[in-house]
């Protein structure tokens, strides 16, 4: 029993360990217990395949065009592969977060490696693919080896920017609420940062303010690289069971509500709602709305308005 | 046990046969594994160092040493993602680490244009096609689950690179208390998306 008490500390260390996350101290003595302790090797793999699939499945961003050139640089290779058809790409970003542990265990056995005649990889590109890449010209496709001197001045925010720009900026794409705000003696300032750096992104993407009937500001709505999404700033929380808000667009032209999509509100603390993008852009858009809606059905037309606002133009 | 172990195969060709096919020298398998894991590479490393540049140098950096030792890679360790993965995420870390040295000795100004940098809507850029994914929705479900103290010990050493005792002096909570809150967590994180993952819809409402 104590056995198990004692090893509680070790689990907490490889937890620390798959995380990078561990003191120099204690680290010197995980590294020493690791060898011989099977249960901790197991935590570790554990770990690191779970932040393996939270990693795998928040949004990632294409990274720019000149890295694979970049790469190929750097391994000295004659010449580059042609490229891999774009969604071939896409398939594997579904694929990969499959969960099947015997699949792998199978195909991870050395005997698995020898079935070298099954080289079935899809060459699926062809000339529109080589023009495509070099559509893109030698401005982007070249290395240099130095950045902007600029580029690195995002290292220099300070320690609880950074925590707050990342905390939000996982809040916000998993849809989390802005932290918890009671839990620490220090909450005054990370809630403060939390919404210093939150006011800043809504300040730069902000499309409309929402107002009640009381014309009290509810929240704002913002958009990101097209996409639209609501930050509640005082919108009720609906019972995520039988109601649902949805967000609307009014252009002068039409005056007809078109729906963006569906959100939910689950308290009424900040937090951004990803919602929908407006297909045929936000040009003509004069109005945003926000209705709340009985059942989960995906409405047509807004039942109740709740909020509202004017788009800036 | 299956949480997070990485299904091998896109299409008909498995990581394990990739890895294979690099040890071989073979140029084609590496543009396979970065189709395959480029986007999440580069955003892992993105993330934590806040800087599009750095997490080039990183990415680059993580399949040249792929390219160069592809064959330390031990499948009996764990799936080839994770492994992968735990490479961007240490390198980015060290990144992080070794320019946070450097920061002390910057000017104010440098530290308020950096902020300025930051704050640009490309970092809270929502990628629609995978946010509404079924992974996406389980992963942030099970995220949701966890207490929030709970989820911002892991988020601050996880995307952050913060140390046990750094996390522990930026939330102001004792060092053993940040300690169990990431193993708790971690658990609990793993429990329910094994839990979800007999869920075919996945949908957590």
């Amino acid at each position: 029993m104590s056995a198990v008490r004692d090893h509680s500390r070790f689990d907490e260390l490889a937890v620390g360990w798959a995380l990078y996350a561990l003191e120099p101290d204690d680290e010197q003595v995980f590294v020493k217990h690791l060898t011989g302790c099977e249960r901790c090797r197991r935590t570790v793999r554990e770990t690191q395949e779970t932040l393996a699939t939270v990693t795998l499945a928040l949004p990632c961003p294409e990274p720019p065009a000149r890295l694979l050139d970049r790469i190929y640089e750097a391994i000295g290779a004659p010449a580059r592969p042609q490229p891999i058809e774009p969604s071939a790409v896409e398939q594997s970003t579904v694929e990969q977060s499959t969960v099947e542990q015997p699949a792998v265990e199978q195909s991870a056995r050395p005997g698995a490696y020898t079935s070298r005649a099954g080289d079935t990889a899809r060459r699926t590109s062809g000339p529109a693919g080589d023009a495509a890449r070099h559509r893109r010209g030698p401005a982007t496709g070249r290395r240099d080896g130095r950045r902007p001197a600029g580029r690195s001045l995002a290292r220099r925010l300070s320690q609880l920017a950074v925590a707050a720009v990342l905390v939000i900026v996982v809040g916000g794409l998993a849809g989390w609420n802005i932290v918890s705000r009671n839990n620490y003696q220090h909450q005054e300032q990370v809630a403060a940062q939390h919404q210093v750096v939150l006011n800043d992104l809504i300040a730069q993407s902000r499309v409309a303010t929402l107002t009640d009937h009381h014309g009290k500001r509810v929240g704002d709505v913002v958009n990101q690289n097209g996409t639209l999404g609501v930050v509640s700033d005082g919108l009720p929380a609906n019972n995520r069971s039988t109601s649902t808000y949805a967000l609307w667009s009014v252009s002068a032209a039409s005056g007809t509500p078109r729906l963006v999509g569906t959100f939910d509100v689950t308290n009424a603390d900040l937090g951004v709602r990803t919602v929908g993008s407006v297909p045929s852009g936000m040009d003509h858009v004069t109005t945003m709305a926000v209705s709340k809606e009985p059942g989960r059905a995906t409405p047509t037309r807004p039942t109740t308005i709740v909020a509202s606002g004017a788009v800036r133009s | 046990m299956a949480v997070a172990r990485q299904k091998a195969t896109h299409g008909d060709v498995t990581d394990a046969h990739l890895v294979q096919r690099l040890v071989e020298g073979d140029h084609r398998a590496l543009d396979e594994v970065y189709a395959r894991y480029a986007r999440p590479a580069f955003a892992l490393a993105r993330r934590i160092t806040v800087d599009d540049g750095f997490a080039e140098d990183v990415v680059q950096e993580v399949f040249l040493a792929l390219w160069r030792d592809a064959d330390r890679y031990d499948a009996a360790k764990g799936g080839f993602a994770s492994w992968l993965l735990s490479m961007v995420h240490h390198r980015s870390v060290d990144a992080v680490r070794r320019e946070e040295s450097m920061r002390r000795r910057r000017d104010k100004a440098a530290e308020e244009s950096a902020a300025e940098f930051a704050l640009t809507p490309e970092v809270a850029a929502v990628d629609n096609q995978v946010l509404s994914r079924l992974q996406g929705e389980r992963v942030r479900g099970a995220l949701q689950t966890l207490p929030a103290p709970q989820r911002e010990a892991l988020t601050l050493a996880y995307f952050g690179g913060y140390t046990q005792r750094e996390v522990a002096s930026l939330t102001d909570t004792p060092l053993g208390t940040v300690k169990t809150r990431m193993l708790t967590g971690m658990r609990r994180l793993r429990e329910r998306l094994q839990s979800d993952a007999f869920d075919p819809a996945g949908d957590p409402s």
